[in-house]
């Protein structure tokens, strides 16, 4: 998920959470302090690339990036996912009512 | 006001503690922080509540260490090592190394530890072997529970007397009489009778004789043969297996003739005696055989040669029994006034002090146990709270260790179970070394004491668990006092250069060391005393002169024709056929005086004489005249008593009056003897009665006065002449001293053991000093240096030191001389002639144990006083 987040481009860990919080509908609950040691391991698995950047206000943030094992990792992933859904959704005929 | 940054810091600061909390990641999450707090204060939420909730939404600090330590770690398990672990073994290696690592470094502690510890068990275990061996006589048989041996029991004068030699009708008669009683064995030994099988002819086989039911009753395991029918046959005969090997070799015995005075066939093959047995022999013939043998009689009453067992049916007490059989005797001999009372088989070797009991035979001692029981005890007490006392005052210098370990992040259980382990693993190896110890020692201690102790696991099962506890014990208390107290410590207050750890129990290791050197200076008190009760029997005229006294057994050579051969030679000073003192003596009631008040019963000691006795055994007269050839009528009216008898019969005007002894002595008496010990100091003087022997009678012994110059010649000249007269027996002799200090062989070999285990306490008690002494010194070594300084002299400091190990040594004496009085009185209770307690040995060993102490410590005290105080200074 934090893999598609990023496809949209450069962002950093507030912001990225708030989506996912937004996206998810507000049902899924990570505490938010959960998210960054997921980002430091995606980082390690090299799928991410961050870099600290001052803000206008002053502000020191980490911002991350998908790098090209990031995107292909991201792909494969895709494909996983859309290949499931088509299964399920050939066993998943709307039950007769 | 809410100081934002203030809050952030704090909230920083405790995320630090964790381990896994990379700066970097801090200053992340810090970001978001800030971040979420500044969305919420624009939603209008006000500053504190907007951190509280922005604090929640990021969660907790540990839960997201343990995440990011996750990703960064290596280990399989991915558990952060601040969580206590579940996987054991590794861990106890890791112990285990430590401790092996510092053991190395400290070989002298160590091994001081170590061996005092090692020693002290092994003491304990061998003196606990013995112990059990001591208890364990005769639970072999297999009905062991319900067998009882009968004593009687007399009123003479005032005292009870016993004889464990009981009338020959007795057994036959309680088990026809009392159905309580189901069946009896009677028994009696001797040797010194010619044993021939085929070629061989040999002196030194223990006989037995008994009642064919005496297999019944004691379960001896049969080799060869049925114990039920073994001894149906007059002329048969039970071998142990060491006689039938010596008689017959290898060959099967069974079927073979053995002769003693007749034939016998070997009717069964039993394995040897165990050395737990109050009875010992080397073969079992039927008792009716003793009617030819001894012309006995078995329906007489007044014959009392045998020792009756008898066994009991199940469930019945033997006290209840023994008081309804006691009477058995007075119903067949009225004028008795004995008492009949049964002994059970397991009190038969500890418990018999009974005035007239078993020839050949040393009896053990209750007493004795119970002091080798409670020696064990205290040696092992001694060696735990050595080790105790060193581990704990060791503990001191390593605070600065224990401390390093906490800063750079060891948890106090990890401390505790480090310290722990060190001292199990030191007893663990202490105990594995006692054993190798006892391994080595085994053998000496059977030597001294005639036993067979082995050391396996099956059969001292519970003395090794026991053990294994002991040193678990020893090793978790000695553990846990540094554990404990010095894991508590503050690292920053160790660290500071002026702490001055006073390790606190300061007064309970004195404690330790008083009790310990109280229990040390016990020991020695007891081995002074028995030092110096054998010393004292040594050395006690025994009113006769037993020195340079030969002692034969007659064989029934003629008398006179005999004595005149021997007499050619200068050597031979004069030959006495009597009874000579130090015989066992036997005593029988039963004799009856002039003036006798009816009833009154007397235990006396008949001993066969001829003219010759005084001279020869050196013997006084009190009143009166011994036996001489000038009044003719001396050998069959006369008799001569001594003081004693005197004494115990209560006569007033003792020459003149008439004795008699059923139809075996008969006379007035001449004269009263000197009083002399006629047996062990063990036992008060007998009342004996001399007489001479009736014509028909013979004699059995033969005594020969040798000059003291010139012994072998005339022990040759006195083989030549029994060669002589005798041919069928070798020539057998012995000293008559030899017989007095056989008396006196379980005293010598008890003070033997208890000299070595003394040593064994004081070696362990002064290497607990050596170390404790070395361990304050160490301690002291600044203050040393300063005084060095300042200008005491060497001896000064050395002084200084040792005064205060002195000033607790004399402590323990106060404990230890009333401990050691009570003991000491109780063993030498068993004598009957015995030294006083009196302030010289008590003031000696406490002089001893003092020395002792003092060089102990003045090595350590003399090293710290010549050290170079500049080095000493400068120890920081």
């Amino acid at each position: 998920m934090i893999l598609s987040i990023l496809i949209g481009g450069e962002n950093y860990g507030y912001q990225i959470i708030q989506k996912v919080k937004e996206l998810s509908g507000g049902k899924l609950e990570w505490s938010d302090g959960m998210l960054y040691p997921v980002l430091h391991r995606l980082e390690k698995d090299g799928f991410i690339r961050s870099q600290w950047k001052m803000s206008n206000g002053g502000r020191l943030r980490k911002y991350y990036m998908l790098t090209e094992k990031g995107r292909e990792e991201l792909e494969k992933e895709r494909k996983q996912w859309l290949s499931v859904h088509e299964a399920l959704s050939k066993l998943w005929k709307p039950i007769p009512a | 006001m809410f100081d934002l940054e203030k809050a952030i810091k704090n909230w920083r600061k405790k995320l630090r503690k964790n381990e896994a909390m990379e700066d970097g990641y801090l200053a992340e999450i810090e970001s978001h922080l800030r971040d979420d707090f500044e969305n919420r204060r624009q939603k209008g939420i006000p500053e504190q509540e907007a951190f509280q909730k922005s604090l929640e939404t990021i969660g907790h600090g540990d839960r997201i260490g343990a995440e990011y330590f996750k990703t960064d770690t290596r280990s399989l398990s991915g558990s952060p090592p601040w969580k206590p672990s579940h996987f054991m073994p590794i861990l106890v290696f890791n112990y285990l190394k430590i401790a092996l690592r510092r053991i190395r470094r400290h070989k002298g502690y160590s091994f001081i530890n170590i061996a005092g510890l090692a020693i002290g068990m092994a003491c304990c275990i061998l003196m606990f072997l013995w112990v059990q061996d001591e208890l364990s006589f005769d639970l072999f048989h297999k009905n062991e529970d319900n067998i009882c041996r009968v004593i009687t029991e007399f009123k003479t004068s005032a005292k009870l007397t016993h004889n464990a030699r009981t009338p020959n009708p007795l057994g036959p008669t309680l088990v026809e009489r009392f159905p309580e009683v189901i069946n009896f064995a009677r028994y009696q030994g001797f040797d010194g009778w010619i044993v021939k099988s085929g070629d061989n002819t040999y002196l030194n086989d223990f006989l037995g004789t008994a009642d064919p039911s005496f297999f019944e009753i004691f379960t001896f395991p049969f080799v060869r043969g049925d114990p039920k029918t073994a001894l149906s046959e007059k002329h048969s005969i039970v071998l142990t297996q060491k006689m039938a090997k010596k008689h017959f070799g290898d060959e099967d015995s069974m079927g073979k003739v053995i002769n003693i005075l007749e034939d016998f066939t070997v009717t069964g093959v039993i394995e040897d005696v165990p050395e737990n047995s109050h009875l010992h022999f080397d073969c079992i013939f039927p008792i009716v055989n003793m009617e030819d043998f001894w012309h006995d009689d078995f329906s007489n009453w007044h014959r009392t040669m045998f020792y009756t067992y008898i066994q009991l049916q199940k469930g019945n007490s033997g006290k209840l029994v023994g008081e309804k059989i006691a009477g058995t005797i007075k119903d067949f001999v009225p004028r008795s006034s004995a008492e009949v009372f049964l002994q059970p088989l397991k009190d038969v070797h500890l418990h018999s002090d009974f005035e007239a009991d078993l020839d050949n035979y040393s009896q053990g001692s209750s007493t004795l146990v119970l002091i080798f029981s409670l020696t064990a005890m205290a040696i092992l007490l001694i060696a735990c709270i050595n080790f105790m006392n060193l581990a704990t005052a060791r503990s001191a210098s390593r605070a600065k260790e224990v401390s390093m370990r906490k800063v750079s992040g060891a948890k106090r259980s990890d401390i505790i179970r480090q310290f722990l382990g060190e001292s199990f693993l030191l007893s663990v190896i202490a105990l594995l070394l006692s054993f190798i110890l006892v391994e080595l020692f085994l053998p000496l201690l059977n030597d001294l004491s005639g036993k067979e102790l082995t050391l396996t696991f099956t059969s001292n099962i519970q003395l090794i668990l026991g053990l294994i506890g002991i040193a678990l014990l020893t090793g978790m208390l000695s553990g846990s006092y540094p554990a404990f107290y010095l894991s508590a410590f503050r690292p920053a207050d160790i660290l500071k250069k002026h702490f001055d750890i006073r390790v606190r129990g300061g007064f309970f290791r004195k404690f330790l060391v008083v009790f310990q050197f109280a229990l040390t200076i016990i020991l020695l008190i007891g081995t002074t005393v028995i030092y110096r009760q054998i010393d004292f029997i040594r050395k006690k005229d025994l009113g006769f002169n037993k020195d340079h006294v030969l002692y034969l057994p007659s064989r029934h050579a003629d008398a006179e024709a005999y004595a005149n051969d021997l007499l050619q030679d200068p050597g031979v000073l004069s030959v006495s056929y009597s009874e000579a003192p130090s015989s066992e003596p036997w005593g029988v009631t039963g004799f009856d005086w002039e003036g006798r008040a009816p009833g009154k019963e007397v235990m006396l000691f008949p001993v066969v004489v001829d003219y010759e006795y005084c001279k020869t055994f050196g013997t006084r007269m009190k009143e009166g005249r011994f036996f001489s050839r000038e009044f003719s009528t001396d050998a069959t009216e006369s008799v001569v008593v001594n003081e004693t008898a005197v004494k115990a019969m209560g006569l007033e005007t003792p020459i003149g009056t008439k004795l008699s002894f059923r139809d075996q002595i008969e006379g007035r008496i001449i004269g009263i003897m000197k009083d002399f010990h006629q047996s062990s100091l063990h036992n008060a003087i007998e009342p004996m009665v001399f007489h001479f022997n009736a014509e028909d009678e013979g004699y059995h012994h033969v005594a020969i006065k040798i000059s003291a110059e010139n012994v072998p010649s005339t022990l040759s000249f006195v083989e030549s002449v029994w060669k002589k007269h005798i041919q069928n027996y070798p020539f057998t002799y012995e000293f008559l001293d030899e017989k007095t200090d056989n008396f006196y062989k379980t005293e010598k070999t008890i003070g033997r053991i208890f000299q070595y285990f003394t040593s064994m306490a004081i070696l362990i008690a002064c290497l607990g000093l050596f170390g404790l002494a070395s361990f304050t010194a160490e301690q002291r070594t600044k203050e040393i240096g300063i005084r060095k300084v300042l200008g005491a002299s060497i001896s000064r400091i050395a002084v200084m030191l040792s005064k205060e190990f002195a000033k607790w040594v004399l402590w323990a004496n106060l404990i230890a001389w009333p401990v050691a009085y009570f003991v000491s009185k109780r063993w030498l209770g068993e004598f009957a002639y015995r030294i006083s307690l009196g302030w010289g040995i008590f003031a000696f060993s406490a002089a001893l144990a003092l020395l002792i102490a003092i060089l102990t410590v003045s090595y350590q005290a003399i090293k710290a006083a010549t050290a170079n105080p500049v080095d000493s200074l400068r120890y920081e």
